[in-house]
């Protein structure tokens, strides 16, 4: 079942160590399909919701359009309607106080584009929210291929609630957070003349956040009693820079419907689908969006309705962990000023303190990374639901 | 004076018929004794000077020799036949003193019945006439062929007969064996016929002389002048072929590829594939039939092979009877035979043979060696991967006889060697074996009994496991009757099962298994009434038990509800009757009737659905018991078996072939290649059987003097009630396949084109196929289409197939061999558009099969050394290495798409991307030729 492709290829791999994969990509003629794209969520919480709207590409140049100036409507089965505002080219969203999701109520998505044609999708209900009991993690190191060490990081797993209906079909949306430090403190800063900085150091703490970029589905239908224990959501390791100081991840678990969850968990089968001797053969996954004049017209993606629970965890550092994230920022002084006058556009450029036989001396770090943490897409505000560890001393 | 002899009994009978008008006394020569130690020319032209004899012969084909006068006061008839028979020459004499001498072939000098006989025939050492049973103890002391009459019946018991039916075993000399499918012709009648699988034929002929041949793959050619009288036994005893310098190696089937009935069929004994390259030094009798016209696979490691565009579940494997429902060890890297203890194998790719159905694309009748009924034996070998060894010997002297062959892997050492950690805590191992015995209990019954048994064991990782088995016996007890009739009863038994437990991901660790057990009973009756007819009849019943398995948590801490996926059971009997009829010595028809009942039986809860909705759980709206053994769907229909051959000339026949079939077993698969937890499954009242039908037509022909085979043929095949799914279904855990099934049609075409060359030292073959199969599955119920109804190409679907295969002997010693493989890239499905949710790339999929991998292709090099040729020595070995691969190309299995941190990235996997070397060493009891 789910592993089974991966085990094959290792065996595949394996037994001989004469079979070899390589990045490839064919040729595909040039033929591809523009057609509507929808991503839309909504959700028990309160919204805004909002519906993205864009179209897709060829394979060969991916690249994210959006689809402006359609009207996008949200109904529910009281034959209330809500329609979305575009905020931004693509990208629809309720009013504040509009359209509140609620279990057991039902919603469908209406789009009309500029073209004239109109799209929907069916009424779906909103099932209530399965409580997520706890979240917990383990110190794991795990066996890797390509590295002279074990991996070493925390696997997260996830328990909850008991479902009150057997088959229930679930969907984790995740945000990780982290804070980190640049490796190298700014000491100076040189824009046609060196200055001396003082000690507070703003560019040094950032708190990074992204999403997960991962389709984590499963369903209690097959189980024993609707509910999960120990449901493996997320390894993150010391391979980054993630669990260096503190990390947070945010998990938002849906509970979808039957058909979400097919569309989900079809889209996760075929992204993962290492390749194996018994892989099944791709197919189209159809989404929940159609054109009621035209069957035939292609219109991708998924209108989801979704009862949501969520929950914060921090984590800190595992106890003695090893942390294999690359950390050597050279430092230059040679030639220092030959360089800072060649960065001119780039001034005023930041500069740390190397300790010579002379004193601290300016030195020029490897890249801007090393020495300003917004250069690694942090921010050096914490965000509004950052908990510091209490016993902290950083 | 010498005249040429000209060939053909009809110029050489017109020729004594207008000389015998000048009748002339005879006069008895004697020979003087002058002439001894002369030289044959001297000899002749002596006898011409002196007396009116005049002789006749190709003065080519005679290599001077000198003439041997034992004594004095012989005639030339004596010393002609003294001498000529040591040079394997004939002779005959006419009343008008003329000599005719030939090699090989003898010359009747004799008229039309009624003429007044005014000729002697003299045939060198004619002193057997009338002694039925000395002829066989005299063949049996020759070592090489040399012109004798064998005198069949008696002049006494034949008086008012004109037909008499000689019939008898043709035997390998040395040990003993039956030889199987030999084919005996009668050149002068063009009429003949084949041995069975107990060495047994029988002809009808006219009473008279006859030159009689007798081929096989396995020995050499016998060539005999029979006299029939009466009604007669008549046993041959064949030399096993000897492995001469311009020995036969690789060779397909020495079937006459002109005179036999049989189209799209290939016959290869193991002996003749043994310098083949092999993958890590295991050869593989499925990896060669993938060279063969019409067979392909999904790619390099898939299980089985599909055969004239038909999916691999389409093919049914037996060994001695016993069918074999998993033919993989490795998930397909290597098949289950082990090849020291096979004989050799048939493919049946269209003009089944009515005994055979069930299956609608081929019948892959693999005939397991009988053990040496004169002497003990063992061979064995080392691989890379497995050692092997094989013992045999009688059990009651030329009676009874046993062979067991056991293979096995020795260690899991290539895994060790890999860096990969997941590997590393792999094991790979499998085995199988072999036991044959074969029963003499009186000269007319014998038993054989075969026992079978493969096993696999794999764990991956320290998290999956999986084992494997098939265990199979056949008990066939054969009888003849009045010397030509054959009845035969079989039991047959097979099981296969397997097991996986998988902790992969602990919240759903599971256990699964699954079990298939076959047991059959099979009686058949083959009738001779004359040598122009040959009719089968016969019953068989297969009683299927199937238990899809049982899904359970591994563990306390898996979190899974177990599941029983119930059992099944199913009766498949069939009735048959065929007929060959060679209507006259050009034309002969094939025709056959099989007859097939199935019924799925009890217990089972069978569920109905909403009329014209797709079939899905939320659309059943009743459930029906059925008690034990209860009849729950019942399927009957005939398949007809037709196939004409018509010989234009003595090297080209044109035949043709109409077959139809059913099948009631399918495996549920939807991975591209059957993958290791693929379960068979019954029809049954929602998932109909699978009906298939094909055309095909042939010409057949040898080139350059029988020394190539070349033969086209062209089909037409369709498949209705084809099994397909719903896209994405899982299919392990299935409670209702029914649900995920679709039903569709196949339709195959193509041409096949091959030449043989199956003797001299350079020897092998090349074929070349263009194929199309293509499927569709469409339906008015929206939902139970696949691809949008539209036809797509299959997933073995490969237009151009084109296979080499080469061996070249240096010397008996030293040998090479080679192989190269082209084939279209296998079709396949590409993204034909990319879009974004959640921030992460998505691909779209073009049509079913819309694309094409790259073309495949592959050269394979094996060089072959045997140990010396010494005739006397305890045990004989022999080295092989091979190259698979030599150029390392990185053949395309598949191209996959992964979407890693939300990008989309593109693979190509190859499953054996650089030259494999292995080098092989095999021993036997015995020198070279044993």
């Amino acid at each position: 079942m789910r592993g089974l492709a991966n085990i094959v290829l290792i065996m595949t791999l394996g037994v001989f160590a004469f079979s070899c994969v390589e990045t490839y990509w064919p040729s595909l003629g040039g033929k591809y399909e523009d057609a509507l794209v929808v991503e839309g969520l909504i959700t028990d919480k309160p919204g805004p919701y909002e519906v993205l709207l864009s179209v897709s590409t060829d394979v060969n140049e991916p690249k994210y359009i959006p689809y402006n100036s359609c009207t996008v409507r949200i109904k529910d089965d009281l034959g209330d309607v809500e329609m979305l505002k575009e905020v931004d080219p693509g990208r629809y969203v309720t009013h504040a106080n509009g359209l509140r999701g609620e279990a057991g109520r039902s919603y469908q998505l209406s789009i009309d584009t500029p073209k004239g044609k109109r799209y929907e999708s069916p009424f779906q209900m909103l099932e209530a929210a399965l409580p997520i009991d706890s979240v917990y993690w383990h110190v794991e190191m795990r066996e890797s291929y390509g590295l002279d060490h074990d991996l070493e990081g925390y696997q997260i797993y996830l328990n909850t609630a008991k479902a009150s209906r057997d088959s229930t079909y679930l969907m984790w949306q995740l945000n990780a957070t982290y804070k980190y430090n640049s490796i190298h403190r700014v000491r100076y800063v040189f824009d046609g003349q060196m200055k001396r900085v003082g000690t507070t150091d703003t560019l040094h703490t950032c708190w990074r956040t992204d999403p997960v970029k991962e389709i984590i589905t499963f369903t209690t239908r097959h189980l024993s009693e609707p509910r999960l224990l120990g449901f493996p959501l997320k390894y993150v390791s010391t391979e980054t820079r993630e669990l260096s100081i503190r990390y947070s991840l945010l998990i938002e678990q849906l509970q979808i419907t039957k058909t979400a969850y097919e569309y989900w968990q079809s889209l996760r089968e075929q992204m993962a689908e290492e390749s194996s001797l018994f892989t099944k053969q791709p197919y189209q996954i159809k989404g929940n969006i159609s054109n009621p004049d035209d069957e035939n017209d292609v219109v991708f993606g998924f209108f989801t309705v979704a009862g949501q629970t969520e929950k914060r965890v921090f984590l800190d550092p595992p106890e003695g962990a090893n942390f294999y994230y690359p950390t050597d920022c050279n430092m230059y002084t040679d030639d220092l000023y030959t360089m800072l006058y060649s960065m001119r556009s780039e001034w005023p450029v930041l500069l740390a303190g190397k300790v010579t036989e002379y004193g601290t001396q300016p030195a020029l770090p490897g890249s801007k990374s090393c020495i300003d943490c917004t250069a690694n897409g942090g921010t050096i505000e914490p965000p509004d639901f950052w908990e510091t560890k209490f016993y902290n001393h950083e | 004076m010498r005249y040429p002899v000209l060939k053909g009994h009809l110029l050489v009978v017109i020729f004594v018929f207008l000389s015998s008008f000048a009748f002339s006394q005879q006069i008895e020569y004697i020979v003087p004794l002058n002439l001894n130690q002369q030289s044959w020319s001297n000899f002749v032209k002596e006898v011409e000077a002196t007396t009116n004899y005049r002789f006749f012969y190709h003065s080519d084909s005679i290599v001077d020799f000198q003439i041997n006068i034992a004594s004095d006061g012989l005639s030339l008839e004596a010393v002609l036949s003294e001498n000529l028979s040591t040079q394997q020459y004939y002779f005959s004499i006419d009343a008008e003193h003329n000599v005719f001498v030939s090699k090989n072939q003898a010359l009747k000098a004799e008229l039309p019945p009624g003429f007044i006989d005014m000729t002697q025939s003299y045939v060198a050492d004619s002193s057997l006439t009338d002694q039925t049973e000395s002829s066989k103890d005299f063949l049996s002391t020759t070592k090489t062929y040399v012109a004798k009459t064998l005198v069949v019946g008696s002049a006494r018991e034949g008086v008012h007969i004109s037909k008499a039916t000689v019939s008898g075993y043709i035997k390998n000399r040395e040990d003993g064996l039956a030889v199987v499918g030999a084919t005996l012709y009668i050149p002068q009648l063009e009429t003949g016929t084949t041995t069975d699988a107990l060495g047994f034929y029988s002809l009808q002929l006219p009473k008279g002389k006859y030159r009689l041949v007798v081929n096989s793959i396995d020995t050499e050619e016998g060539k005999y002048e029979l006299q029939v009288l009466s009604n007669g036994k008549l046993d041959l005893l064949l030399d096993k072929k000897v492995y001469a310098l311009d020995e036969v190696i690789i060779k397909s089937e020495r079937y006459d590829n002109v005179r036999g009935t049989q189209m799209g069929f290939e016959k290869i004994s193991t002996k003749s594939i043994k310098e083949i390259p092999t993958i890590m030094g295991e050869r593989d009798i499925i990896k060669v039939a993938l060279l063969l016209p019409g067979v392909q696979s999904v790619g390099e490691g898939a299980s089985g092979f599909n055969v004239r565009g038909s999916p691999a579940d389409q093919n049914l494997f037996y060994i001695n009877n016993v069918p074999i429902y998993n033919t993989s060890h490795l998930f397909g890297f290597f098949s289950t035979f082990p090849p020291d203890a096979i004989s050799e194998f048939t493919l049946y790719k269209s003009n089944f043979p009515a005994k055979f159905g069930g299956r609608l694309s081929s019948i892959f009748d693999i005939t397991a060696k009988d053990g040496n009924k004169k002497n003990f034996s063992a061979r064995g070998g080392i691989s890379p991967i497995t050692g092997k060894l094989l013992v045999e010997g009688p059990i009651v002297k030329d009676k009874s006889s046993y062979l067991v062959g056991v293979r096995s892997t020795y260690s899991n050492w290539v895994l060790k060697l890999i860096e990969n950690p997941e590997i590393k805590n792999s094991r790979a191992g499998f085995a199988d074996a072999v036991a044959n015995f074969s029963i003499a209990l009186t000269p007319k019954d014998r038993i054989k009994i075969l026992g079978y048994y493969s096993y696999d064991d794999i764990k991956m990782a320290n998290h999956t496991q999986f084992n494997y088995e098939n265990i199979g016996t056949s008990v066939t007890w054969n009888h003849v009757f009045k010397e030509k009739h054959n009845f035969e009863l079989s039991y047959i038994y097979s099981n296969y099962g397997f097991g996986e437990e998988n902790s992969e991901f602990q919240l759903e660790a599971y256990k699964h298994s699954y079990r298939l057990k076959h047991n059959e009973v099979r009686a058949g009756v083959t009738l001779r009434p004359n040598n122009d007819h040959r009719i089968a009849i016969g019953v068989n019943s297969v009683l299927y038990m199937l238990d899809q398995g049982e899904h359970l948590p591994l563990n306390s801490e898996s979190l899974i509800d177990g599941v029983d996926l119930g059992q099944e059971k199913g009766l498949e009997s069939s009735v048959y009757i065929s007929e060959d009829w060679d209507i006259s010595p050009l034309f002969s028809i094939s025709a056959g009737l099989r007859y097939n009942f199935y019924s799925y039986l009890g217990p089972q809860d069978v569920y109905s659905y909403v009329e014209g909705a797709p079939k899905e759980i939320e659309n059943i709206t009743d459930t029906t018991s059925y008690g034990n053994n209860e009849i729950i769907k019942s399927y009957s229909a005939p398949d007809f078996r037709l196939a004409a051959k018509y010989i234009i000339n003595p090297n080209l026949s044109v035949k043709a072939s109409f077959n139809t079939l059913h099948q009631y077993i399918f495996m549920l698969s939807n991975t591209i290649a059957l993958s290791p937890t693929d379960k068979w499954k019954l029809s049954d009242s929602h998932i109909k059987p699978m009906s298939g039908q094909q055309y095909a037509v042939g010409a057949f022909t040898n080139l350059a003097k029988n020394k190539l085979e070349f033969s086209t043929e062209v089909y037409y095949k369709r498949v209705k009630n084809l099994v397909e799914y719903k896209d994405g279904a899982d299919l392990l855990v299935n409670e209702v396949p029914e649900v995920d099934v679709l039903q569709g049609e196949l339709e195959a075409y193509g041409i096949e084109f091959m030449l043989k060359k199956p003797f001299g030292r350079l020897n092998g073959w090349v074929n070349y196929t263009y194929s199309k199969s293509m499927v569709v599955v469409d339906s008015d119920i929206p939902g139970n289409q696949t691809n949008f109804g539209k036809a797509y190409p299959a997933n073995y679907d490969k237009p151009h197939a084109l296979n080499l295969v080469l061996n070249y002997k240096f010397s008996r010693r030293l040998s090479i061999s080679g192989n190269l493989v082209y084939a279209t890239g296998r079709p396949t499905t590409y993204p034909s558009a990319i879009y974004y949710q959640n921030g992460m790339q998505v691909l779209h999929y073009s049509m079913r099969n819309e694309y094409r991998l790259p073309d495949y292709f592959r050269v394979d090099l094996s060089i072959n050394l045997e140990g010396n040729l010494l005739a006397k020595k305890l045990a004989h070995g022999s080295w092989n290495l091979s190259v698979y691969n030599v150029t390392g190309r990185k053949n395309a299995y598949s191209v996959y798409f992964t979407s890693e941190n939300g990008q989309v990235k593109g693979y190509k996997l190859s499953v054996f991307g650089v030259p494999i070397v292995s080098l092989s060493y095999n021993f036997k009891l015995g020198n070279y030729a044993n």
